[in-house]
């Protein structure tokens, strides 16, 4: 499990630990955890913000080191506050859904997981497996084809997956016909895709996806779900932030919607306080 | 109107960038007009020059009297043997060596100052002739013995041209390193997200200043190819000169992108970047010998590896003489390239705490 954790001026390790004992449930708040809630915002949800946030199931001990935790995360740019005492987690073998309007924070959450920027305060932990992430704006080298792009970052894995998985993912994302194209003359779809398969190329475990969907045509986004909806198995997970939520609006297994950088609610689909926010999914 | 609105927009864009029109516009301008100071003689006035004995009868109160004569148009400096003077010559301490005789407060004695050049600095060939002579008029007014100076100029005959290769290689050198590979990684930024969920940006950037260290050989070569079809004999591809020439590499491809990384990426940082390459231009003494400037612009150079990397890549590409003779200048500039290197490690540490 890879833990990033930054308790701020606490100093209190016990804050930190996170949770791996069956007793606590995904989207409880974890023991040792500080629950006192930020004020409400403008737009406040319907979700009370002094009640647990609910929870889908009871986890297995086994899958515990397969979730990601965020626990009370808070990230501050400046005088800037993008997210205050987030608090989530995912389940294996899950597509979970991160919807929110733009600016809510969805790209700071996924960027805190994959490692690429530290909570100002909280902790994060996740799998310790390879992690995919397909950014909003796509990230590749732009002077090499796409082909190249595969191979080079292929090779960049300790262990990496055999030339068939690339094979797959051109066919899959329908990369082939640009497979000799250069990056940067690839139009906004392709480029999305090139990210995609980019992000999938580790056949990771845990698979970030950041508006996957944006610019990619009608035909693809239908592939493309039913790829990702195949790949969600076992102890995989899928987190897929998006402010237009209806790209996967039925491929979602659990919800936790974002505004203005706090969880206003989480769990399933179906759940009364998270379909209060349908709007941003459906 | 439309001019206005245009105008407005430019205006406007000004205030976005404001740190970048203050370098390109204020900074560039005050470094690139000050450097003209460098050249605030055409005739150096505190040249170092080597004072050393011609033999063992020569005495101290000789060697006194000489240096109280070179005082008056250079800045004495002594040696003991003729030998150390000479590699004194070859590492570019001083730029004269004079060799002085016994006899000199005999009245009427014929006394022959002997006064050593090297060809090797094209440059300095004309000032070398005044100082000459004017070494050869003052000893001569100062002495009651009759003085004559013999001029003897060691080193293979060179022109302007083939001292000028190894400068502009250095240059390049400075231009690439500081400028080209800073550039290079900026404008793979965004792939550098992706590549930090697989690799340490260490490793990225290692593998960067290694790959583009080693291309460094193809301008080198291309140098060495034009100089021999210029006809001149030139070491171009010695040990040495690549020894000198990738270890300034590594050093100023390492400060650059720790400009870089510590400006967080900011197009600002190229600019800083290309005031950086003028600075160590001019001040490193690239293309005039560090003799031709103030006591001042002649410590700074003498502080500057990039100085020591002008020296050495000269030496090895014009001069006959060991490598080792230039010890302590190739490892002031490993020393510096591990200095910045490190540098650039403290860089990625605050580029990813800001992140």
């Amino acid at each position: 499990m890879v833990d990033h954790d930054n308790t701020g001026s606490t100093g209190d390790d016990s804050a930190s630990q996170v949770p791996d004992s069956p007793s606590t449930a995904p989207g409880a708040i974890p023991p040792g955890h500080d629950d006192s809630t930020p004020p409400e915002r403008d737009g406040a949800s319907p979700m009370a913000r002094d009640e647990p946030i609910p929870m889908a199931h009871e986890p297995m001990v086994d899958d515990a080191a397969a979730r990601v935790f965020l626990v009370g995360v808070t990230k501050r740019y400046g005088s800037t506050t993008a997210l205050e005492d987030v608090i989530f987690t995912t389940e294996p073998g899950t597509i979970h859904g991160l919807v929110g309007p733009n600016g809510s924070g969805k790209t700071t959450v996924l960027r805190l997981i994959a490692g690429l920027a530290n909570p100002t305060t909280g902790r994060i932990s996740r799998p310790a497996g390879a992690t995919g992430y397909s950014f909003q704006e796509p990230r590749f080298f732009p002077d090499l084809t796409v082909r190249e792009n595969l191979s080079v970052f292929r090779s960049l894995a300790d262990d990496p997956e055999p030339v068939s998985w690339v094979e797959t993912l051109l066919s899959a994302l329908r990369l082939e016909p640009v497979e000799t194209r250069r990056a940067r003359d690839l139009s906004g779809g392709f480029r999305k895709k090139l990210d995609l398969a980019l992000a999938l190329l580790d056949r990771p475990q845990l698979l970030l996806l950041d508006e996957p969907l944006a610019d990619v045509d009608r035909f693809s986004r239908r592939k493309i779900r039913s790829f990702l909806t195949s790949y969600a198995t076992d102890d995989r997970t899928i987190l897929i932030s998006s402010h237009n939520g209806d790209e996967f609006a039925d491929a979602y297994d659990r919800l936790t919607v974002l505004v203005d950088g706090t969880v206003r609610a989480d769990g399933a689909p179906d759940d009364e306080q998270v379909a209060a926010f349908r709007e941003y999914y459906s | 109107m439309d001019v206005r609105a245009l105008l407005r927009k430019e205006a406007l864009t000004v205030r976005r960038n404001a740190g970048l029109f203050v370098v390109v516009l204020v900074l560039l301008p005050a470094m690139l007009t000050g450097v003209t100071g460098v050249y605030e003689r055409s005739i150096p006035e505190d040249v170092p020059v080597g004072v050393v004995p011609a033999d063992d009868n020569t005495s101290e109160t000789e060697l006194a009297v000489t240096r109280t004569g070179v005082d008056s148009f250079a800045t004495p400096v002594a040696y003991d043997t003729r030998a150390a003077a000479r590699d004194g010559l070859a590492r570019e301490e001083v730029y004269l060596v004079v060799a002085v005789p016994p006899d000199l407060g005999t009245e009427g004695a014929d006394v022959e100052f002997t006064v050593v050049t090297d060809r090797t600095m094209v440059p300095f060939e004309e000032p070398a002739n005044l100082s000459v002579a004017a070494l050869d008029r003052r000893l001569d007014d100062a002495l009651v013995s009759d003085v004559t100076v013999t001029h003897d100029r060691i080193g293979d005959q060179r022109v302007l041209t083939a001292y000028l290769i190894p400068v502009c290689l250095v240059a390049f050198v400075l231009v690439y390193g500081l400028v080209f590979v800073p550039y290079q990684v900026r404008s793979e930024r965004l792939v550098l997200d992706r590549l930090q969920t697989t690799s340490r940006l260490e490793t990225v950037l290692a593998t960067k200043i290694a790959f583009y260290g080693a291309l460094t050989i193809v301008p080198i070569a291309v140098a060495a190819l034009v100089a021999s079809w210029m006809g001149f004999d030139i070491a171009t591809l010695s040990v040495f000169s690549f020894v000198s020439l990738i270890l300034t590499f590594v050093l100023v491809a390492a400060v650059g992108l720790t400009v870089l990384f510590a400006m967080r990426l900011r197009r600002l940082a190229l600019f800083a970047n290309v005031g950086l390459l003028f600075a160590l231009l001019s001040l490193s003494a690239v293309v005039y010998p560090v003799g031709f400037f103030s006591p001042t612009r002649k410590a700074i150079a003498r502080t500057l590896p990039t100085h020591y990397a002008t020296v050495t890549t000269r030496s090895a590409m014009l001069r006959d003489a060991p490598m080792a003779l230039y010890a302590d200048y190739l490892l002031w500039v490993a020393g510096a390239a591990v200095l910045a290197l490190g540098g650039l490690v403290l860089a990625l540490g605050y580029y990813r705490r800001r992140q």
